[in-house]
């Protein structure tokens, strides 16, 4: 029925699930963005545009599902679109190293700690398809037929792919820890 | 598959897995997400990118949105950190332009403003200039089919898809500058959805049209109903913006 304002007043309250989902999950997201190599600096743009495609399809969502698969897909998606415009544009040429982001806008989600540095630098040398694998894998603890799944991609490709990843990683954990036994 | 078996992998993985958070550096950038998420939704900018945006109005193949706000903020990089909107021109472009570049991971549906085409007739030039009013609303039909209660899973895609396509009209008309189009988008949206998953967002935007059309009484009444209605909004911030008398489009109009 008509408010006095001219507005439709109803019974029915707003669905507050974006709201909760955005609240949330927002610091798992952004943890997320980190482990896929999005910068501190650039955390705030790609949490909001990944935040806006899960505003605009948080309608396709089956909430018999846990959300964080779903919301690791946004991620990775945008993530990876996002580096491959910035290479595009050449802009990785000034992106800071890790830790070093000076800007008064990018916080630093994580505490900082030298391992924590390492993992990410050990990150890096995983191409981006690689990296989502295995940051959804062995991060955050996915099966794979659930990454497979969440990232669109063939289980056998989900496999392969975190083969690579794992072999990348555990030559590049060696380099930067200063253990690598040249062969 | 054996897991990877270099006890500095496993180190180094345990760091980023267990890594603790800053909470206070969370929230603070959740903070500046909201603010920007409700402005981009209802098609304004944020003042990090408003001047950029508004160097390129039409340009949907500009660079996507985050690098775009990620070469703007370079250069404020002492700007205010409290979110201050101002009026976008492209935002229009801009969400579309995200929509297209990455649907969600597991379901494509078609661009809404085409499946709207279908079955919207035109808007006659005479509704541009209706504001939305208790008389007006008696005299609609409201469609029983579109309530909540009956919304069904079959029912609910094509729904969303036509009120999505409305508000998309609303929106552009706005960033067009034509905030009567964008009102009698919204008048639709309200007729035809009146209790629709996009209500909300329905009722921030008639909040920034009646500002743009000079209607500022009309919007601080559709402020406080809609405060009320949605007292725990993501649109909450903008809407007070909107309606604040600092504001960019309430000053326009003053």
């Amino acid at each position: 029925m008509p408010s006095p304002h001219g507005l439709i007043v109803d019974a029915i309250p707003s669905s507050p699930e974006f709201r909760e989902v955005f609240e949330q999950e927002f610091a798992y997201v952004a943890r997320a963005l980190r482990s896929l190599g999005v910068r501190n600096h650039e955390l705030e743009d790609v949490a909001h545009d990944v935040f806006l495609h899960v505003y605009r399809h948080l309608h396709e969502f089956d909430p018999t599902r846990p959300i964080r698969p779903w919301l690791l897909g946004f991620a990775v998606r945008i993530a990876r679109d996002f580096r491959a415009l910035a290479r595009h544009h050449r802009e990785v040429a000034t992106v800071p190293q890790e830790f070093g982001d000076s800007s008064p806008l990018a916080e630093q989600i994580l505490i900082k700690s030298q391992c924590l540095e390492l993992a990410l630098r050990a990150l890096d040398a995983l191409d981006p398809d690689e990296r989502a694998v295995f940051v959804a894998h062995e991060l955050e603890e996915l099966p794979a037929p659930e990454v497979a799944k969440a990232l669109a991609i063939p289980l056998n490709t989900a496999y392969s792919r975190l083969r690579r990843a794992r072999s990348k990683f555990d030559a590049a954990a060696r380099r930067l820890t200063g253990q690598e036994h040249r062969r | 598959m054996s897991k990877s078996d270099s006890l500095d992998s496993r180190a180094l993985l345990s760091a980023l897995r267990d890594a603790p958070i800053d909470e206070a550096a969370v929230l603070q950038l959740r903070g500046r997400v909201h603010a920007r998420l409700s402005a981009s939704i209802l098609g304004l900018t944020s003042a990090h990118a408003s001047g950029l945006r508004q160097a390129q109005p039409t340009s949907a193949s500009s660079s996507p949105s985050g690098l775009a706000r990620a070469s703007a903020n370079k250069s404020l990089i002492a700007a205010t950190i409290a979110p201050v909107f101002a009026l976008g021109v492209a935002t229009g472009v801009f969400i579309d332009h995200l929509q297209q570049r990455s649907a969600g991971p597991r379901v494509l549906h078609a661009p809404a403003a085409t499946a709207i085409s279908a079955v919207t007739p035109p808007i006659p030039p005479e509704a541009a200039e209706k504001v939305l009013t208790p008389d007006a609303l008696q005299a609609l039909p409201l469609e029983s089919s579109n309530r909540h209660a009956d919304r069904g899973p079959v029912d609910s895609g094509w729904t969303l898809r036509a009120e999505r396509g409305l508000l998309d009209e609303a929106r552009k008309a706005l960033a067009r500058g034509e905030p009567g189009e964008s009102l009698a988008a919204i008048d639709q949206h309200a007729r035809r959805f009146p209790h629709g998953i996009l209500a909300e967002e329905r009722e921030a935007l008639a909040v920034r049209t009646l500002v743009a059309l000079g209607n500022t009484d009309a919007a601080r009444a559709r402020a406080e109903s809609f405060h009320q209605r949605f007292p725990n909004s993501l649109f909450t911030p903008a809407v007070e913006t909107a309606i604040t008398p600092t504001s960019n489009e309430y000053d326009r109009r003053r």
